[in-house]
């Protein structure tokens, strides 16, 4: 009797033992992945902060060509409202 | 001595499976500590990676958003770059259809009737600014043949009458029409050059239409052949009118200036409206004058040198 029940402790023991290594391979594994997500995560953002960089230096030159061009935006506009008139007109 | 030995080896055999029970017990215990920790860890894991995914899929969303917002913006500073190209391309486009309009209300099929403000022999200091606002208001745009008036101050009203997207033409350097400009071809013809550069020089603005002050047939009937001539090899059109304000001469009012207007207007397909910018009468008349003939369904366009009321 003594010795079944220390058969059912081997097994017990033994797949214990498989179970927390499979365990510890999944551990391993997300941890993998995590570190390969982590870097992503970074390079993304690294990404995200030269494009948000690039934006906002084009809004400063879209802000500068704007003002510089202020007139020029409302002459063809009013050319465009001119045109529109006519285009009416014919159809 | 024997028995002892065997007795020994008894006591020894019970201790040693005791322990070999209590070590698989402790490592059974030891094991399940670890499982628990594993356990833990991995749902850790898993909670830091989903995480990390939501991060990822935000910073993708934020990222897809930026990039359009980028290439919105190329483009627009393209557009912005490239603004010069679009004004010459609509102003063509504009002129093509008023060639076309005007074609069509000749054959008398446009829907509106064609109205030309044409305002000579400026600019003046006092009120062609005021001339520009109302067309402004209005959303208007009208033709000024200007004469060559070398003074500072007008020079901006120069500069605004071309920004602003009028007609520009000629209507010689010295409009002297009592002081010699009609006394040869060559005084005539050297006065709308020596215009033209000063306007080029004051606006940037190349034209091709004429007008003779005072209408052309003030230019003596000798001359005036040929003048017409000679301005045809130099590329120009001219043009005088068919309704006029009246404002030149005497003492016009407000009133008479809108009454000639409208009595003269006649319901004319394509009216050429004479105006002059030094009239404070016609300056008041314009916004009454503008309303009334829309009214009566008529549009103001700009001359243009294609136009079948330039004569060429």
């Amino acid at each position: 009797m003594k010795k079944i029940i220390k058969y059912w402790l081997f097994l017990v023991l033994g797949g214990s033992i498989i179970y927390s290594l499979f365990n510890y391979i999944s551990y391993y594994e997300k941890q993998q992945k995590l570190t390969t997500l982590t870097t992503e995560v970074t390079e993304r953002y690294e990404q995200l902060n030269d494009i948000a960089e690039t934006i906002l230096k084009l809004e400063l030159e879209a802000k500068e060509i704007n003002k510089e061009k202020e007139k020029q935006i409302e002459e063809y506009q009013k050319w465009v409202r001119q045109n529109q008139i006519l285009e009416d007109l014919l159809k | 001595m024997g028995k002892t030995k065997s007795n020994l080896r008894g006591f020894i055999k019970i201790k040693i499976k005791l322990f070999s029970s209590l070590l698989i017990f402790l490592l059974l215990i030891l094991n399940a500590c670890i499982i628990f920790l594993l356990l833990n860890l991995n749902y850790l894991k898993a909670y830091e990676i989903a995480i990390h995914e939501q991060l990822l899929s935000n910073i993708e969303d934020t990222h897809g958003k930026k990039l359009q917002e980028l290439s919105t913006l190329e483009v627009k500073i393209e557009d912005l770059k490239g603004l010069d190209q679009k004004i010459l391309t609509i102003k063509q486009q504009f002129f093509d259809n008023a060639l076309a309009y005007e074609t069509l209300v000749l054959q008398g099929k446009g829907t509106k009737k064609i109205a030309y403000l044409t305002i000579d022999d400026g600019p003046y200091s006092q009120y062609t600014p005021s001339f520009l606002d109302i067309l402004d208001n209005y959303d208007i745009l009208a033709t000024f043949f200007l004469i060559g008036k070398p003074n500072p101050i007008l020079e901006p009203i120069y500069k605004r009458i071309a920004d602003s997207g009028h007609t520009i033409g000629n209507h010689t350097y010295s409009h002297a029409i009592k002081r010699g400009l009609y006394n040869s071809v060559d005084s005539f013809i050297n006065d709308v050059i020596k215009q033209e550069k000063f306007l080029q020089t004051k606006t940037g603005v190349t034209t091709n239409i004429v007008r003779f002050p005072g209408g052309s047939m003030t230019a003596k009937s000798g001359y005036r052949t040929e003048i017409l001539k000679r301005l045809r090899t130099l590329n120009y059109g001219y043009i005088d009118w068919n309704v006029s304000t009246g404002d030149s001469g005497g003492y016009p009012t407000p009133t008479s200036v809108l009454n000639n207007v409208l009595n003269g207007i006649n319901d004319k397909k394509i009216a050429v409206i004479l105006m002059h910018d030094f009239s404070y009468s016609t300056l008041l008349a314009l916004p009454t004058m503008i309303e009334e003939l829309k009214r009566r369904d008529y549009i103001f366009l700009p001359l243009f040198y294609e136009s079948a009321k330039i004569i060429k």
